[in-house]
């Protein structure tokens, strides 16, 4: 039970609660709909 | 019944001490360093020496208590190799047995002989269900020095044929002594752990020095374990990620992708979002055509509030001859992964405009057929795991172990 | 009570069921059988050694109670060792062998003199270390072979340690620690099988107190 492994779990531990938050949250950084300042006020609506 | 037998050197009359009467066969003269043997009740001088007594760290004839048992030091060798020298000390304790410990430039190893022996070949052994490999560096080991008493014949410049077994920071090692072969285990000990122990103090502070790749603080070797929680969290992740997609629900349409124009607002179809949050993957399977792309705009808009949220797809596929042969190059089927979408009601459109390649020019309508028009099957579906959030994950939890490993590898050779 | 033919002193038999006994007051080696006793010749003291078992020490094996009641020191080109002869509740009779501060427990097994292996040794052929023999699907190799002396002995013990008796010793190892020990002498030839064992695994009492060391608290 070395420091680098506790070390190592927290660090799994992290990535783990992000995936799954991630994944909650249907968040991916690989996703491609653009968001953001073309769509913003009131987002474009469609007609 | 005092435990020592006395003795005097045949060379140089000094008086010795035999601690370990009985089961000792030779013993080391401390003042003038020769050899004697003490098997039997007379003292034979096997090789005379006459040279200054060497200094160990251990003196032999001190005591102390290692891991909760006394011991007595009652042997020291040095040895070298090519390349340096270390020490091997001799324990004993008659209710116990002896231990091996052996200091090597400040690090200290202990060593209890086994009583049930390893099986293997030159390459590896196994000893009570583990593997030990053959380690890298062999030493060719030559005995300096010889003080105090040991339970098989030593001899000044005899030349060990050991070879030793590696696993993590354990190591098994052979001997062959008077015929006989001996197999000693050997573990990693804190240098305070010996020499607090027998009563010295340590000039240089504790070996603190711990980085990520080397791991000092135990002899069991924290790797197996590192891909381990590592699979485990993989495997959790990914169940989890699939309970966590949701209800899958498809809506699906075939439009169409004029040439010239865009033909816009083709309806793919409605899908609903039951859960807080879900991801929606649009897939675009372009009909058989060649030399051709198509893009695509894809709107996602909530019933609720109007709003849409765009995306993009493009099909494509070019083949020609060159000299070489024939080429084929891009991809008829496409998909766009929308993540984010809250719960509700949506309706997706498409927008569409075909696109002709190397020259974007709308292929001439003759008058009886009508102006080519490409079919894209589209369709939208609820409930896609994002499989690039997986993949990172697992690099990122497996970078560490491999790493480790990969600096492993590199340090043995 | 018997009484020692050479010296008259009481002869303390532990065990009653081998034949010789060494006087410990005037080291003569004496034969019994029935009420009779002969004394047939003198026995060499044993040397000083720092041995934690002596007459009288008893272990405990997997739930057997044993005894010892004699020793015998052997010595050979390249040292000596002891083996103490013990009797186990069960009647049967064990040798424990002491080497690098381990011990081997052992139990006849005429049996494994069948053996072709064993035969060459019965038959006087010499055996050499590395060969192999197969005992209950383990396999036993050759680790040493030893022509030893006796050096001297105490207590009771089965054949006569006069000065001069010889016998030729080959010590099997099993790796998951069994131990098989073939001993050929001027009256034959017998196979002790056991194991290697941690002066601690044998649970014994009674054992010797040596000045400067303490006895550890579970073998008081």
């Amino acid at each position: 039970m070395s420091w680098r492994l506790i070390v190592f779990i927290l660090w799994t531990v992290l990535l783990v609660s992000g995936a799954l938050t991630a994944s909650y949250y249907a968040w991916s950084p690989f996703s491609d709909e653009a968001r953001g300042s073309h769509a913003f006020y009131g987002g474009s609506t469609h007609k | 019944m005092s435990g020592v037998r006395s003795v005097s050197c045949p060379n140089c009359g000094g008086s010795l001490e035999v601690r370990a009467a009985g089961y000792s066969a030779s013993l080391g003269c401390r003042y003038c360093g020769s050899i004697l043997d003490v098997s039997r009740p007379e003292v034979e001088l096997v090789a005379a020496y006459n040279r200054e007594a060497t200094t160990f760290t251990l003196p032999p004839g001190s005591r102390g208590t290692v891991f909760g048992t006394e011991w007595q030091v009652v042997g020291a060798l040095r040895r070298s190799d090519g390349e340096g020298a270390w020490d091997e000390y001799l324990l004993f304790n008659p209710y116990v047995g002896y231990r091996w410990p052996v200091a090597s430039e400040g690090e200290w190893q202990f060593g209890t002989m086994l009583l049930d022996r390893p099986q293997g070949d030159a390459d590896s052994v196994t000893w009570r269900g583990a593997r030990y490999t053959r380690a890298m560096h062999q030493p060719d080991a030559t005995t300096e020095t010889v003080v105090g008493e040991f339970y098989w014949r030593v001899a000044r410049g005899d030349r060990a044929r050991c070879s030793s077994y590696e696993r993590g920071h354990d190591s098994l090692s052979r001997e062959e002594s008077d015929g006989e072969v001996n197999w000693t285990l050997l573990v990693p000990v804190r240098a305070r752990e010996i020499e607090g122990a027998f009563g010295l103090k340590r000039d240089a502070p504790a070996n603190k020095r711990q980085s990520l790749y080397v791991s000092h603080a135990d002899h069991t070797d924290d790797l197996p374990r590192m891909f381990m929680i590592a699979t485990v969290a993989a495997i959790v992740v990914l169940a989890l990620m699939l309970a966590l997609s949701g209800p899958t629900q498809r809506a699906a349409a075939i439009i169409k992708a004029p040439f010239g124009s865009t033909r816009e607002g083709q309806m793919i179809g409605t899908i609903t979002i039951e859960r807080p949050w879900q991801f929606v993957t649009i897939h675009a399977q372009g009909s058989d055509f060649e030399n051709r792309w198509v893009d695509i705009d894809y709107s996602v808009v909530d019933r609720a509030t109007g709003q849409s949220i765009d995306g993009y797809g493009l099909v494509e596929h070019y083949s020609g001859r060159d000299s070489d042969g024939t080429w084929s190059e891009g991809s008829r089927t496409t998909k766009t992964l929308f993540g984010r979408l809250p719960r509700g009601i949506y309706d997706i459109y498409a927008d569409a405009q075909a696109h002709a390649w190397p020259i974007d020019e709308a292929p001439q309508a003759s008058g009886w057929n009508a102006p080519e028009v490409l079919d894209v099957r589209v369709e939208a579906k609820t409930g896609s795991v994002p499989w690039g959030n997986f993949w990172t994950l697992l690099l990122l939890l497996m970078a560490v172990p491999l790493l480790v490993t990969w600096r492993r590898v590199r340090n043995r050779e | 009570m018997i009484h020692c033919p050479s010296c008259g002193a009481d002869l303390a038999v532990r065990d009653g069921a081998v034949p010789y006994t060494t006087c410990a007051h005037c080291q003569s080696l004496v034969l019994r059988e029935g009420m009779n006793a002969e004394a047939i010749g003198k026995v060499a003291v044993v040397p000083f050694d720092v041995s934690p078992v002596q007459l009288g020490t008893s272990f405990t094996v997997e739930r057997l109670h044993m005894v010892t009641v004699g020793r015998v020191r052997w010595g050979w080109s390249a040292g000596s060792w002891n083996e103490w002869f013990l009797r186990a509740d069960d009647g049967s009779a064990r040798w424990l062998a002491e080497a690098m501060g381990m011990f081997m427990l052992t139990v006849e097994r005429p049996d494994i003199l069948e053996r072709p292996l064993a035969q060459i040794l019965v038959h006087g052929g010499p055996l050499i270390p590395g060969c192999e023999l197969e005992i209950d699907g383990e396999a036993y190799q050759a680790t040493d072979v030893k022509d030893a002396q006796c050096l001297g002995s105490e207590g009771d013990l089965p054949f006569p340690t006069l000065s001069g008796w010889q016998m030729t010793n080959v010590d099997f190892r099993a790796p998951g620690g069994g131990a098989l020990s073939l001993q050929r002498d001027s009256e034959g030839t017998t196979a002790w099988l056991g194991w290697w064992f941690e002066l601690a695994g044998l649970a014994p009492k009674g054992l010797r107190e040596i000045e400067g060391w303490t006895l550890p608290e579970a073998m008081r």
